[in-house]
């Protein structure tokens, strides 16, 4: 897998995101549409990626992973606890699968969680709604989306 | 009361197959040659996963604060409580040997052995051990913050505690599967798969709970429908990565809960149980395939195990239930309940920091400990275990904080001591284990290669082989090997040795001494002679050297 | 709630037979780990039958794939010895001396023929097509990473070793062997008859438990015992498992991989050296020979 693909499903993810939480929208409506932008993720990696790819079977998730982070900064109230709440599900993704990857012979990639945790400095100490605020997320969300790449010769 | 009838009905015959299960061993049911693991881990994990629907309904939805979440929160609850039970069952009657299942706590070289924490076995020991006893504490908790209202304040802290628990349990489980070689165990998204299969079959259950008791909370049926979209997304990955596809599950699991919503089908009371229970079928199937893809030649036994899964839990069920109803009639009372939810939610926030502080504290000393002692290991894989450790430890000193809000501090030292000295029996018995039964290596070695000597040429090959080490070539101790040793092995000197006697010398050497490791089933009788004469001989020659 | 004597007479004849109905069980219970005698003369046919059975149901060999020479143990870099074996299939014609001899030298146990049926024999070395096939002492070895007990555990010597009283039977050392090398004691084989005693040095494994080829480590112990005693540098020389004595055209080379002095070394110079494909990466101990390098 190319770094550009890379990017490309990084993309992929976020355009849908500021959609999840938008519209008011009752509940089995909203898990239709997060689990269709899945099923889509996973077609994508199925055709941008291959087995090869170290993290394939983990991408759709860490794709998802970070379509719920970013829809988190269009959350119109309780975004403290909704973006901590996916920060801590993206490390618990990227954790456990490289773990679990990691007994099958696959290097475990240390930089993700030196960054993401960092995410918390901005959810919790500085103001929730504000533009910097959002930048500094998208930043260290991007920054620990490139981190995770495992690169294949 | 139909409940327990139903469940009595399913769970005796059930006992009779877990008891053939236990005399008979893993050959009883049907275990591939590839993969020799069978029905009972395909249930633990079903009834692991249905335990999620308690924690999920009363902890996850109290921290996310939906408002509909007590009317179902006890049923939940309860049902936490039985499926973990059953649950635990499982993997008992999976080993090869139930009665040391203990080995696999992780208590340091108490037993000169450290458990290997590389193995999501020792990771799942510990894991749901700790859920165990968390949600029973959290139950506990529940029921008495409803008669007392100075510990409302303690639920929320204890929910935060407990929702990233449950879905560490579950995810743990996953790494069974996820961390082998085994083709189609593979998956790093397993964690996730799990959780939300997890979620799912426990949704499905809590609705089929609460229909049976004559209610009906609509929020469940949506939660039913949210999580099959979920699911669908998982099983579609497992057909694109690894080619897994079982139209059944599909259709059961996914197809049939979209028949929610038609609002006609809806409405009717045995449709909405029916789907419900279509769900959990799909999900029991799905493990089953999971675990013993290839072949199904089922025994008698499987079938038997799957009846007793059913039936302990609604047996332990509906008796939690009546217990609960007896002692805290308050607890199923929808209008009470409805009532005491106006009152002020309040965070204990003093004393949930402290608690957390208390579990990292133990978390980290566990895993300095075990570094520490076996330095060789990845200590990233240690990470697994401390969470559970930590959240315990937390749990444990949260409920501290909340019992010396309703009880006098005498009352409470007398519940901790009787807590310190069961905890100190139980560290005992597991500290001296079950005698390891290898009667069998000390049968008396009978002479069938026609290979076992007893010259006095081979006797002093023996003696160099087995003795020397410890007792010296020439009978003198080797104390450069011995000499931390208390008590000393005897000089073997001719006054001593013919005060013995040859007799009780060949059971020295035959049944063990102090320091002295038997020898039974390692040398023969005639061996053991032969060396008894070998050592007076050298005794002798001992003597004659010292006269000259 | 007052019972009546009829209502308490009636609950009692329930329960008891509910009880009595234990006993009902079709397939005998199986005492543990009883003091049993083993059979005077056990006839070694009846396991050389076994080794013909099985060797049917196995039909084609393993497929290889090249691997570098065995060297210093991952978990023991600092070892100097690291025993394994190569077996030459250019040699071998697959006669199954090997097998049975590693049976009569290991105690291994026969099974019943329910289990027989289905393929569950306990050899701890088989024969698929012509090959013989024993676990091959992985260097990273699978097995090792999960079992929760520290049952199956790298040896000092550089091999995979099994400790049996530690084992508690999870299995799951042997769903995660690619090769499906391990084996499981699904019956009380010794009160059965279907074990015998041939080596009384070899404890028999009680039903519950994992085992698997132990590079004959008895053997292994003895030499080092009489090294030590002798106040030799051992190196692990002069030390041959029961496969390795008994295979007529000598075809399996047993050494130890880091003395280049040993005979495993020096004979596999210059060969193709190749692992079942499926612990290739695994840095296996127990290589075959094919051609030259």
């Amino acid at each position: 897998m190319t770094s550009f693909a890379y990017m490309l499903t990084a993309l992929i993810a976020m355009l849908p995101a500021p959609f999840f939480f938008k519209t008011p929208m009752r509940v089995p409506f909203r898990a239709v549409l997060i689990g269709f932008c899945l099923l889509l993720d996973e077609l994508f990696v199925c055709l941008l990626s291959s087995p090869a790819y170290p993290h394939y079977e983990l991408l759709p998730f860490q794709m998802l992973a970070l379509s719920l982070c970013i829809s988190t900064l269009f959350l119109g109230k309780r975004r403290r606890l909704f973006a901590s709440l996916a920060t801590i599900l993206w490390i618990w993704i990227d954790f456990f699968g490289m773990l679990s990857l990691s007994y099958r012979g696959v290097d475990f990639l240390w930089m993700p969680f030196v960054v993401l945790p960092l995410a918390f400095y901005p959810i919790f100490f500085m103001h929730p709604y504000k533009k910097e605020t959002r930048f500094c997320l998208a930043v260290i969300w991007a920054a620990a989306w490139i981190l995770s790449y495992a690169w294949t010769p | 009361m139909n409940i327990l009838i139903f469940g009595i009905a399913l769970l005796l015959p059930g006992l009779f197959a877990v008891d053939s299960a236990l005399t008979l061993g893993p050959s009883s049911w049907d275990i591939s040659q590839q993969r020799f693991w069978g029905t009972p881990i395909a249930n633990f994990v079903f009834w692991i996963g249905l335990a999620h629907a308690g924690t999920f309904f009363s902890a996850i939805l109290l921290v996310l604060g939906a408002r509909w979440q007590h009317r179902v929160a006890f049923m939940a609850e309860l049902s936490t409580l039985a499926a973990l039970m059953v649950a635990a069952s499982f993997p008992l009657i999976h080993l090869g040997i139930p009665s040391e299942f203990y080995q696999m706590i992780p208590m340091g070289n108490l037993r000169s052995v450290f458990v290997n924490p590389e193995s999501p076995l020792v990771w799942d020991f510990v894991a749901i051990l700790a859920y165990g006893i968390v949600s029973s504490l959290y139950i506990l908790l529940h029921l008495f913050s409803l008669q007392k209202s100075s510990l409302e304040r303690f639920r929320r802290p204890f929910a935060w505690i407990l929702f990233p628990l449950v879905l560490w349990v579950h995810t743990i489980v996953s790494m069974d599967f996820a961390v082998t070689f085994v083709p189609n165990w593979q998956g790093a998204y397993f964690p996730l798969y799990f959780i939300f299969g997890a979620l799912y079959s426990g949704v499905a259950l809590v609705l089929v709970l609460t229909e049976l008791s004559g209610r009906r909370v609509r929020a469940v049926e949506d939660l039913l429908i949210s999580f099959s979209w979920a699911i669908l997304a998982f099983w579609v990955w497992e057909a694109l990565a690894k080619g897994i596809w079982h139209s059944e599950i599909l259709v059961l699991g996914f197809l049939v809960p979209q028949l929610l919503w038609i609002s006609k089908i809806r409405e009717i009371q045995g449709a909405r149980v029916l789907v419900a229970i279509s769900g959990m079928v799909s999900l029991w199937w799905e493990r089953l395939l999971l675990v013993q893809p290839e072949s199904l030649d089922w025994t008698w036994v499987d079938i038997g195990l799957l009846s007793f899964g059913i039936g302990a839990f609604c047996v332990l069920f509906s008796l939690l239930r009546r217990g609960v109803q007896k002692a805290f009639p308050l607890a199923l009372d929808e209008n009470a309940l409805e009532e005491l939810r106006a009152r002020p939610v309040q965070f204990a926030r003093k004393p949930f920091w402290i608690s957390i502080c208390f579990g990292a504290l133990a978390a980290l000393l566990f895993a300095v400990y075990f570094v520490w002692n076996v330095p060789s290991i990845t200590w990233m894989r240690l990470i697994p275990i401390l969470f559970p450790i930590a959240a315990l430890t937390a749990a444990l000193s949260l409920s501290f904080f909340a019992a010396r809000k309703v009880w006098s501090s005498k009352r409470i030292a007398w519940i901790l001591g009787i807590l310190l000295l069961w905890g100190v029996g139980v560290w005992g018995l597991v500290f001296r284990g079950s005698d390891v039964s290898y009667s069998e290596a000390f049968v008396t070695v009978s002479d069938q290669a026609g290979k076992l000597k007893s010259s006095a040429v081979d006797a002093r090959e023996i003696w160099n082989a087995r003795c020397a080490a410890c007792h010296g070539k020439d009978g003198n101790l080797n104390r450069k090997f011995v000499h931390e040793y208390y008590p000393l092995p005897q000089t073997l000197s001719l006054s001593r040795i013919d005060s013995l006697g040859m007799d009780s010398l060949k059971r020295v050497i035959l049944d063990g001494r102090n320091y002295m490791r038997p020898f039974r089933g390692r040398i023969s009788d005639k061996e053991a002679a032969a060396l008894v004469h070998y050592l007076k001989s050298m005794a002798l020659q001992k003597e004659k050297g010292g006269l000259e | 709630m007052k019972i009546s004597r009829a209502s308490f007479l009636k609950l009692l004849a329930g329960a008891m037979a509910a009880v009595s109905l234990f006993g009902c069980r079709k397939g005998k219970p199986l005492p543990r780990n009883k003091h049993a005698k083993s059979l005077n003369k056990p006839d070694k046919n009846l396991w050389q039958k076994e080794i013909d059975e099985a060797r049917l149901l196995k039909p084609r060999p393993e497929p290889l794939a090249p691997v570098p020479r065995p060297g210093a143990h991952p978990k023991f870099r600092n070892g100097n010895i690291r025993f394994g074996m190569a077996i030459d299939l250019d040699i071998c014609d697959g006669c199954g001396k090997c097998a049975l001899a590693c049976m009569l030298e290991n105690n291994v146990p026969r099974v019943t023929s329910e289990d027989a049926k289905k393929g569950r024999y306990m050899h701890w070395l088989e024969l698929r097509g012509k090959m013989p096939v024993m676990c091959a002492h992985c260097g990273n070895a699978p097995c090792e990473k999960v079992c929760p007990t520290g049952a199956a555990v790298a040896s000092p010597d550089g091999f995979s070793s099994m400790v049996y009283p530690r084992c508690i039977g999870t299995r799951f050392c042997g769903a995660n062997c690619p090769l499906h090398a391990r084996k499981f004691n699904y019956a009380d084989s010794l009160t059965l008859g279907l074990a015998a005693k041939f080596n009384p040095e070899v404890p028999l494994r009680p039903q519950g438990v994992m085992e698997k080829c132990s590079l004959c480590i008895q053997r292994l112990q003895n030499a080092r015992i009489q090294a030590k005693t002798f106040g030799t540098e051992w190196l692990g020389k002069n030390v041959f498992p029961a496969c390795a004595e008994a295979c007529p055209k000598g075809a399996i080379l047993f050494g130890n991989w880091l003395d280049p002095e040993s005979e495993l070394v020096r004979k596999t110079q210059n060969r193709g050296i190749y692992a079942p494909k499926s612990v290739a990466k695994f840095l296996p101990a127990v290589v075959y020979l094919r051609g030259k390098a």
